[in-house]
C-alpha cells in the first residue's frame, strides 16, 4: 500500500501552527518494523521449510560411497620375500604393523613408514613354517617343518604411559603425532594421553594331541566362546580336528589344557582332486570345508550321529580358478573369489527336498558381488561388519559390502598379495607383489544401506530365502543389521487401510446426513462435538485401545465383527420397515425425533448384535472362532463366505436396481404406498437371505477348490492387532474427514438444492445427484487429509498394534509402522549411526508422503472453492 | 422444510430412468413435462431413499455414540477411581478368606476340570447359565505379602460374603495399599488405645504426629541436603572451570581448588549436622507403630525382610475403616485423594501418589511453546498477508505452511532431536558449559527443546489463523487509516491487529490445545517417566530449561503401558486421562468462547 507520508498534509487555515511533517520517529518505527517483519516472516517460513532440508542432509550420507583418504605407500619387503609372506597387518590405531614370513620371522614395523622396529622368531631357528592360520584378532596357529603344530597369540599390546615414564622425545609430541620407539610406537592421543603400542608374541608349546607325523600343509584355528578348535591337514593327507579346552585350577592357578582329537579319513572320492588348497573350520566345530584350486569344495559334517562324514561336494567357481576362500565376519557365509574377478558368498542352509546331501544341509549361492575386470588375488574381511576388501590382479583394490552386494569404493594401486581392513574399520592395509605396502584411511560409516537393501528383498545370513526384514540391533558384533523399510511401510499402509475402511464410511455418511438431512438446530453442537474429538490426544486413544478395548475384543472377537456386519444391515432393514408407517406418522417423526430414534436404534443394535456372536460361532466356525483362525478346526468355507458376502450383496443390489426394481414398479401399478413398502421390505429380506446363501455357495465352491483365506487374511489372533488399531485410529480420523467433508457439502450453494427440489426431486435425489457430485472434490480432499493423519499417527499404533514388524495381511496380527518404529528406536540410536540415519529416512519418507498427500488435497480443495464460487 | 417434502412426494418421478434426468446439468422443461403425462399413481419409495437416509443417519449416530461412549468411560472411571469403596471379606468354600475391594467382575466359561470338582447344585446352576459363571477381581492390596495386588475369585468358590466393620484400607508410601484389620497403634510396643472403639481416634492422633516427623525428614533430605549437594557440585564445577580457562595447575586453578576444599569441609560439617537431625527424628518416628493383620491373621510388616515388625505409622499416608465411614468421611477421603493426586509427587513407579510434576511440566512446556509460537506465527502471517507481494510464490508458500499442519508430529520430534538437541544443544554446551562435558547440559532432551519442537509443530496453526483474521479486517478500515496519514506500521498496530486479535487468540489457543496433547515428539526431545528435578527451583537462574520433564500424556503412556502392574496403574491412568482431556477441553472451549465474544465485540467495526 504505497503511501507518501512525507507530503505535507494540505489543510485550510489552521487556528495554530500544526506540524506538517510526519515525525521521524513514526517513520523510523515504520521502517524498522517493516524490515523486522519481512526478516522475521522469511525466517519463520524458511525455518519451517528447513525441516525437510535438514532431514535430507542427515539422510544423504547413507547413500554416499565409502571414501579412501590419505594413503601412504612405502617399500616394506623385497620381491623375494613376498613369495614367502604369510600375512601382514597393522594394529587398530594404524601405528604398528607386523608381517610373518615362511621362515618363521615375525617383523614389527612402523605402520606409517615401514621402518623395522622389532624382529621375533616364532619357531626354533632350525625350523620354518609349513602351514599357517590366522583368525580373530590375535589368534594364530603355525605348522612347523618338524610336524608339530603350535598355537599362540601374535598382535599388539596397547597401554597408556604416564608422562614421567615416557621417553624424552615422546613428551614433546603434539596430539596426533607419533614416535617410533623400538620395539613399538608411542602416540599422543587427541585427549592428550600418551598411548604405546607394543608387539605381543606368545607361542605355546606344540599342541600335544596331534601325534607327530608329516608336517601340516593347511591349518585352521578358531577360538570360540569356551573352546578352541584346530583343524590340521597334513602333507600325507591326514585330517584331524582338535578341540582344545583350557581350565585354570582355582587353587594352584595352574592352567590345564585338554585336547580331544578327531581324525577324519580323507575320502577316496576326493583323491582324484589332488591336494586341497584351502581349509576352513567353523568355530562351533561342526563344519569343516576343504577347497581345491579348481573351485570344488568338500564339506564335512563333524558332529553327526555317525561321526565325521563328507556331507556335500559343490563347485564354487565353475570354469575358473578359486583364488581365495574365507569365512565372512560371523562365519555364516563362505566367500570365494576366482580368477575371473568374481567374488561370491555361499550360505549353508537346510536343503530343500531332493537335495543330495548327507546331513540335510546344502551350500547355496546367496550373493554375487560386482564382478571385477581381473582375477581377485586376495580377500580380507572387516571384524566389525560385513565389509569385504578384495585385491585384483590388475591393481585394483575394492571394498564390498556383503549384504547389500554394494561396491563401496575402488582404488587403483597395484596387484595385492594381502589386503586387510584395519580392526576399527577405519583403514585399509595392503602389500603388493613387489613388496610395497599401502596404508590408507577409510571412511565407511554406512556400508549396509543402498536403495536396494532398503526397498528390495535381501538375502540375510541364515535366512532360507531373500526377505524384507527390519531388525536393527543385536548384542553381538557379527550381527547383520536388517534394515528394510518395506515391513514398516507395509505396516503403515495396513494400519492406514484398516482405519480408513472403518472411518471413511462412518465419516462420510455422518457428513451427508449432517449437511442434508439433520435438523438445523442440532447441526452446530453436533458438529463442534465431533470436531472436539479431533483434538483428543492420541495417547488417550492409544491407552483405550491397548488396555480397555484390546482385552474386550480378544474375549469376543466374533461378537465385535458381527456388530460391524449387523449394524448397517439392521439399520437398512429398519429403514425399509419405516416406510410401512403411514405417511403422516412418518412425516411427524422425520424431523427432530429422527436423531433420537437413530441413537436409540444404534445403541440397541450395538447391545443386541453381540449376542448373535455365540450362535454364529457355533453355526459357522465349529464353536471356536480362535481355533478356527489358528487353522486347527473347520474348513475354508466360512472364511470365504465372510469375504464374499459384501461382494454378493453388492452384486444382488446391482441386479435389483437394473432389473427387478423397474419390473416390480410396473407390476405394482397403482398399488398403495403401504403395499409398495411391504413389497420393498420383503424384497430387502429376500435379498439379504439370497446374498448370504450366494456367499456361502461361493465359499463352499472355492473351499472345495482348496482356497483357504487362512492364514493369509484370517490368521492366528494376537491381542494387539490391526483390527483394534484400525478401529481406534478411526476415532482419530473420523472427525477430520467428517469436518472437511461436511464443510464442502455445506459449501454447495443453496440455489442448487432449491433448483433441484423445485424440479420435483426428492431430498435424497438432491443429495445424491446434485449436492454430492458438486462436493466430490472437497470430499476427496477430506479423504486425503484423513489419510495423511492415519499414516503419521504414532501413539495409537505404538500402544495398540503390538509393534511386530511382519509382512502379514492377517487382520488379527500385529504390525509396526514407520512412526511407531521411530518412537521406539530413535531414543536408543547412536547419533549419526546407520540406524539413526535410517530412522531419519523413515521420518523423511513420512514427511514426503504426508506432504504430497496434503498438497494434493489442498490444491483440489482450492479448485473446489473456486468452482463453487462460480456456481 | 418438512411441508415442502410432503408436497414433493406426490410429484416424485416414477421410474429410475426419469430420476436420472434430474441431474443438475440436464434439468429441462421437456423431461419434466414428459413425466407429467404418465403421472405416477403409486408412491415411488425408491426415489425417497428412506432406508438410505437412515443409513447415513446411522453414520452420524455411530460417530456421536463413539465420542459419547469414550468420554463417558473416561469420565466415569476417572471420577470414580478415588471414591472409597467398601471392603468385602469373601470366605471361600475351602475355608480361606479373601479381603479386599471389589474391582470388577466378568463372565467366563467354566472349564470342565473346575466343573468336576463342584457340588451338584453348583453344577446345575452353571449348566443352567450355559456353562458360564462369574468371577470377581478383588483388589487385595498387600503386595509385599502376596506378590500381587489383585486376585480373581470365581463365584462358585465363594461361600460367604461379609463387610467387616474393622477392616481398614491403608495407603502406604511403599508396596501399594494394605488392606487388613487395624489394631491399636503402639508406642514402643505398648498399645495406645484402651479398647477397640478407641482405635480410630488413637490412630488419627498417632498419624498426625508421625506425619509431622515424616514431613520434617523429607524436608531435611530434599531441600536442606539438596542445597548442600548443590553447593558441593557447584564448587567442584568452579574448580574445573578454572582449570579449563587458566590451565591445569595455574595459580587461579590452585586458588579455586583451595577455596573449594575449604567450602567442602564446611559443607560436610553441615551435612553431618543434618544427618544427625534426621537420625534423631527417625528414632522418634520408629517408636510409633501400627499393627495391621490381613484376612488370615498375618501381620503386615514394615518391610518384607522383617515379618514380625509392625508397620511404622509414618509409612501410612491415609487410612480409613472402609465399611464404617460415613458419607461425609468418604467425601473427605475422596477430596483428599484428589488433592494428593493434583499436588503430590508420584510414588511406586508412578502408579500411585500424584502427578504434580507432570501437570507442572505440561503447563510450563505449553506456556513456553506459546510464548515462542505467538510472535513468530503472527510475524510470519503479517509478512505473508501484508508485506509479501501476492503471487503464485506466496500462494505456494501458503499451501506448504498449511500442509505442515498435517505432517506427522513424530517427524517434528525427529527434527527436534537431531537439530535442537544434537546440533544446537551440543554447540551451546561446548560454548557455555565446557566444564560439565562430557555430561550434556543442553545437548540432550530438555523442556526448552521440547517446547521449541512443539512450537514448530503448531506454528502453522497460528499462521493460518492469523492470516484469516488479518484478511477479515475490512479494507475500508485500512484505507481510512492511511487517509488519516498513518504509516503502514501504525495501521497494522492500531487498526489491523486489534481487530484480528480474536482470530489470533483462537489460533493460539487451538495451538496450545494441540501442543498439550502431543506426546510422540516429546518422547524424543526430553520427556522422561520420572524427572528428578522440576525445571524450576530456588537456584539461579530459577528456570532450568535444559532439564527433562514429566508430561501428563507421557504419564498415561508410561503408567498404562510400561509399568509392571498395569492393573494397579489403570485407575491412575484414567484420572490422568480425565485431567488431560479436561485441560484440552477447557482450552478448546476457551477458544470457542473467546472467538464468539470478541466477534461480537468487533462486529460494529464494519462500515
Amino acid at each position: 500500500m504505497p503511501i507518501e507520508p512525507r507530503i505535507p498534509v494540505e489543510s485550510g487555515t489552521p487556528p495554530k501552527r500544526r506540524q506538517r511533517v510526519t515525525s521521524p520517529r513514526v517513520l523510523w518505527v515504520d521502517r524498522t518494523m517493516s524490515a523486522a517483519i519481512e526478516l522475521g516472516g522469511v525466517a519463520v517460513i524458511a525455518a519451517v521449510m528447513g525441516i525437510m532440508v535438514y532431514l535430507v542432509t542427515v539422510v544423504t550420507p547413507l547413500f554416499r560411497a565409502a571414501r579412501i583418504t590419505g594413503s601412504v605407500s612405502y617399500g616394506l619387503i623385497t620381491k623375494e620375500e613376498v613369495q614367502r609372506l604369510l600375512f601382514a597387518e597393522v594394529d587398530e590405531y594404524q601405528s604398528l604393523g607386523v608381517y610373518v614370513l615362511r621362515s618363521g620371522d615375525a617383523v614389527f614395523f612402523g605402520a606409517g613408514s615401514g621402518h623395522v622396529l622389532d624382529r621375533r622368531r616364532l619357531v626354533p631357528d632350525s625350523e620354518s613354517i609349513t602351514a599357517f592360520s590366522r583368525s580373530g584378532a590375535q589368534q594364530l596357529a603355525i605348522g612347523l617343518t618338524d610336524g608339530t603344530v603350535r598355537v599362540g597369540r601374535l598382535g599388539f599390546d596397547t597401554s597408556f604411559v604416564p608422562e614421567a615414564e615416557a621417553p624424552r622425545a615422546a613428551v614433546s609430541l603434539r596430539p596426533g603425532e607419533r614416535l617410533e620407539a623400538p620395539p613399538g610406537v608411542i602416540e599422543r592421543t587427541s585427549t592428550g594421553e600418551l598411548r604405546r603400542v607394543w608387539p605381543k608374541v606368545e607361542i605355546e608349546p606344540p599342541v600335544e594331541a596331534a601325534p607327530p607325523g608329516a608336517p601340516a600343509e593347511l591349518l585352521d584355528y578358531r577360538a570360540g566362546d569356551d573352546e578352541e578348535r584346530l583343524a590340521v591337514f597334513r602333507q600325507d593327507g591326514d585330517i584331524h580336528v582338535d578341540a582344545i579346552s583350557r581350565r585354570e585350577n582355582m587353587l594352584t592357578g595352574e592352567a590345564a589344557t585338554e585336547v580331544v582329537s578327531t581324525s577324519i579319513p580323507f575320502p577316496e572320492a576326493l583323491k582324484p582332486l589332488g591336494r586341497p588348497s584351502f581349509m576352513l573350520l567353523a568355530s562351533a566345530g561342526d563344519q569343516l570345508y576343504l577347497a581345491w584350486k579348481d573351485g570344488v569344495v568338500a564339506r564335512f559334517a563333524l558332529q553327526g550321529t555317525s561321526g565325521p562324514q563328507l556331507a556335500e561336494r559343490a563347485d564354487l567357481t565353475p570354469a575358473a580358478t578359486l583364488n581365495d576362500f574365507i569365512f565372512s565376519n560371523g562365519e555364516q557365509s563362505l566367500l570365494a573369489s576366482d580368477s575371473e574377478g568374481r567374488a561370491n558368498a555361499w550360505f549353508r542352509l537346510p536343503a530343500g527336498a531332493g537335495a543330495q546331501t548327507a546331513d540335510g544341509f546344502a551350500l547355496v549361492l546367496a550373493h554375487r558381488l560386482p564382478k571385477l575386470a581381473a582375477a581377485i588375488t586376495a580377500l580380507g574381511i572387516s571384524g566389525r561388519d560385513k565389509t569385504i576388501i578384495a585385491g585384483a590382479a590388475d591393481g585394483e583394490v575394492v571394498l564390498y559390502y556383503l549384504t547389500s552386494e554394494r561396491l563401496l569404493a575402488r582404488l587403483n594401486w597395484a596387484p595385492a598379495a594381502t589386503v586387510q581392513i584395519t580392526p576399527k574399520g577405519d583403514g585399509i592395509f595392503a602389500v603388493d607383489h613387489d613388496g610395497r605396502a599401502l596404508l590408507a584411511g577409510l571412511s565407511n560409516p554406512h556400508p549396509q544401506t543402498t536403495l536396494g537393501s532398503i526397498f528390495r528383498k535381501v538375502w540375510y545370513e541364515g535366512y532360507p530365502a531373500p526377505a524384507y526384514t527390519w531388525q536393527s540391533s543385536s548384542a553381538t558384533d557379527d550381527f547383520e543389521p536388517k534394515l528394510s523399510l518395506i515391513p514398516l511401510i507395509f505396516g503403515t499402509l495396513k494400519a492406514t487401510l484398516h482405519s480408513m475402511l472403518f472411518a471413511v464410511p462412518i465419516a462420510l455418511l455422518a457428513a451427508i446426513y449432517t449437511s442434508e438431512f439433520l435438523d438445523r438446530r442440532y447441526r452446530a453442537p453436533l458438529k463442534s462435538a465431533i470436531e472436539m474429538m479431533a483434538s483428543l490426544p492420541s495417547v488417550v486413544l492409544g491407552f483405550m485401545a491397548a488396555l480397555v478395548l484390546a482385552p474386550v475384543v480378544e474375549k469376543s472377537v466374533l461378537a465385535v465383527l458381527v456388530v460391524f456386519a449387523v449394524l448397517p444391515t439392521a439399520v437398512l432393514a429398519f429403514g425399509y420397515a419405516w416406510q410401512l408407517l403411514p405417511q403422516r406418522a412418518a412425516l411427524i417423526m422425520s424431523g427432530r425425533p429422527q436423531m433420537g430414534i437413530l441413537l436409540l436404534l444404534v445403541l440397541c443394535i450395538a447391545i443386541a448384535a453381540p449376542r448373535l456372536g455365540g450362535p454364529i460361532e457355533h453355526l459357522m466356525f465349529a464353536g471356536d472362532f480362535k481355533a478356527w483362525l489358528d487353522g486347527r478346526i473347520g474348513d475354508a468355507t466360512p472364511g470365504i463366505t465372510v469375504l464374499a458376502w459384501p461382494l454378493a450383496a453388492g452384486a444382488l443390489l446391482l441386479l435389483d436396481r437394473r432389473l427387478i426394481s423397474g419390473a416390480l414398479q410396473r407390476r405394482l401399478g397403482s398399488a398403495s404406498r403401504s403395499t409398495v413398502a411391504a413389497v420393498d421390505l420383503l424384497k430387502y429380506a429376500v435379498l439379504i437371505v439370497f446374498s448370504v446363501a450366494l456367499a456361502w455357495a461361493i465359499g463352499a465352491a472355492l473351499g472345495r477348490l482348496g482356497i483357504d483365506p487362512r492364514p493369509h487374511v484370517f490368521g492366528t489372533y494376537v491381542q494387539r492387532n490391526a483390527l483394534v488399531t484400525g478401529f481406534v485410529m478411526g476415532f482419530a480420523v473420523i472427525p477430520i474427514i467428517y469436518t472437511i467433508a461436511e464443510d464442502s457439502l455445506s459449501a454447495v450453494p443453496e440455489s442448487l438444492r432449491s433448483a433441484s427440489l423445485g424440479c420435483g426431486a426428492t431430498q435424497w435425489q438432491t443429495a445424491t445427484r446434485v449436492v454430492l457430485p458438486v462436493a466430490i472434490p472437497g470430499i476427496f480432499s477430506a479423504l486425503m487429509v484423513g489419510l495423511g493423519r492415519a499414516v503419521g499417527e504414532t501413539m495409537i499404533v505404538l500402544m495398540a498394534a503390538g509393534n511386530t514388524a511382519v509382512l502379514d495381511l492377517n487382520i488379527f496380527s500385529g504390525l509396526r509402522t514407520l512412526s511407531a518404529n521411530i518412537a521406539v528406536e530413535l531414543p536408543e540410536a547412536v547419533k549419526d549411526g546407520t540406524l539413526y540415519r535410517m530412522l531419519f529416512l523413515s521420518a523423511l519418507t513420512l514427511f514426503a508422503l504426508t506432504f504430497v498427500v496434503n498438497t494434493i488435497a489442498e490444491i483440489v480443495r482450492q479448485r473446489f472453492r473456486w468452482r463453487t464460487h462460480q456456481l | 422444510m418438512v411441508k415442502v417434502e410432503a408436497r414433493l412426494v406426490l410429484r416424485a418421478p416414477e421410474s429410475e430412468a426419469e430420476a436420472v434426468v434430474l441431474a443438475p446439468h440436464s434439468v429441462d422443461a421437456t423431461s419434466v413435462s414428459a413425466s407429467r403425462q404418465k403421472r405416477p399413481r403409486n408412491a415411488n419409495l425408491a426415489a425417497r431413499g428412506d432406508p438410505y437416509v437412515w443409513l447415513t443417519g446411522c453414520g452420524l449416530a455411530v460417530a456421536a455414540l463413539m465420542i459419547a461412549g469414550l468420554l463417558l468411560l473416561v469420565f466415569y472411571n476417572g471420577v470414580s477411581t478415588f471414591w472409597p469403596k467398601r471392603i468385602v471379606e469373601l470366605t471361600l468354600t475351602d475355608g480361606s478368606k479373601v479381603l479386599g475391594e471389589l474391582s470388577r467382575w466378568e463372565r467366563y466359561k467354566v472349564t470342565p476340570e473346575e466343573l468336576n470338582g463342584l457340588g451338584a447344585a453348583a453344577q446345575k446352576r452353571i449348566a443352567a447359565a450355559g456353562g458360564w459363571s462369574r468371577r470377581y477381581l478383588v483388589r487385595t492390596g498387600n503386595f509385599d505379602l502376596y506378590g500381587d495386588d489383585f486376585k480373581w475369585v470365581e463365584e462358585w468358590k465363594v461361600a460367604r460374603q461379609t463387610y467387616p466393620g474393622d477392616a481398614w484400607m491403608v495407603e502406604r508410601t511403599e508396596w501399594g495399599p494394605a488392606i487388613g484389620y487395624l489394631r491399636s497403634p503402639a508406642r514402643d510396643g505398648v498399645a495406645m488405645a484402651r479398647g477397640a472403639e478407641d482405635v480410630g481416634r488413637v490412630f488419627s492422633e498417632a498419624h498426625r504426629l508421625a506425619a509431622g516427623y515424616y514431613m520434617r525428614i523429607r524436608e531435611l533430605q530434599q531441600s536442606d541436603m539438596g542445597e548442600v549437594n548443590y553447593r558441593m557440585e557447584s564448587a567442584r564445577l568452579r574448580v574445573r572451570k578454572a582449570a579449563r580457562e587458566h590451565g591445569e595447575g595455574s595459580a587461579e586453578h590452585r586458588a579455586a581448588a583451595a577455596r573449594a576444599a575449604a567450602e567442602e569441609l564446611q559443607l560436610e560439617a553441615e551435612y553431618r549436622r543434618l544427618d544427625a537431625e534426621i537420625q534423631r527424628l527417625r528414632a522418634e518416628d520408629e517408636r510409633l507403630r501400627a499393627p495391621i493383620y490381613d484376612a488370615t491373621g498375618r501381620l503386615i510388616p514394615e518391610r518384607p525382610s522383617s515379618p514380625d515388625t509392625p508397620m511404622l505409622v509414618s509409612q501410612i499416608i491415609r487410612a480409613y475403616p472402609a465399611n464404617q465411614s460415613s458419607l461425609f468421611q468418604r467425601i473427605r477421603t475422596y477430596v483428599a485423594r484428589w488433592a494428593e493426586f493434583l499436588a503430590a509427587e508420584p510414588r511406586e513407579a508412578n502408579t500411585e501418589g500424584g502427578v504434580m510434576p507432570a501437570i507442572f511440566g505440561t503447563v510450563l512446556m505449553t506456556l513456553i511453546m506459546s510464548v515462542v509460537v505467538a510472535p513468530f506465527g503472527v510475524i510470519a502471517a503479517l509478512y505473508l498477508r501484508e508485506y509479501a507481494r501476492q503471487g503464485p510464490l506466496v500462494s505456494a508458500v501458503r499451501i506448504a505452511v498449511n500442509n505442515l499442519a498435517g505432517v506427522p508430529s513424530i517427524v517434528f520430534g525427529v527434527f527436534g532431536l537431531g537439530f535442537f538437541c544434537y546440533l544446537v544443544g551440543a554447540r551451546i554446551d561446548s560454548l557455555f558449559y565446557p566444564e560439565k562435558l562430557p555430561a550434556p547440559t543442553y545437548g540432550t532432551g530438555g523442556i526448552l527443546w521440547a517446547s521449541l519442537t512443539l512450537a514448530l509443530l503448531t506454528v502453522p496453526v497460528v499462521i493460518v489463523a492469523t492470516e484469516e483474521a488479518v484478511a477479515a479486517v475490512p479494507r475500508s478500515m485500512r484505507e481510512g487509516s492511511y487517509a488519516c496519514g498513518a504509516s503502514k506500521w501504525q495501521t497494522i498496530w492500531r487498526i489491523v491487529l486489534p481487530r484480528a486479535t480474536p482470530g489470533i487468540m483462537t489460533g493460539l489457543i487451538l495451538a496450545m490445545a494441540r501442543g498439550a496433547g502431543e506426546v510422540a515428539p516429546l518422547m524424543l526431545t526430553g520427556v522422561v517417566k520420572l524427572a528428578p528435578q522440576l525445571p524450576f527451583d530456588s537456584h539461579f537462574p530459577f528456570f532450568h530449561l535444559e532439564r527433562s520433564f514429566m508430561h501428563l500424556g507421557f504419564h498415561i503412556y508410561d503408567v498404562g503401558f510400561q509399568s509392571r502392574n498395569s492393573e494397579a496403574g489403570k485407575a491412575m491412568v484414567f484420572t490422568t486421562t480425565l485431567l488431560l482431556i479436561a485441560l484440552i477441553a477447557v482450552l478448546n472451549f476457551a477458544a470457542i468462547r473467546l472467538r464468539a465474544r470478541l466477534k461480537r465485540k468487533y462486529r460494529p467495526a464494519h462500515f
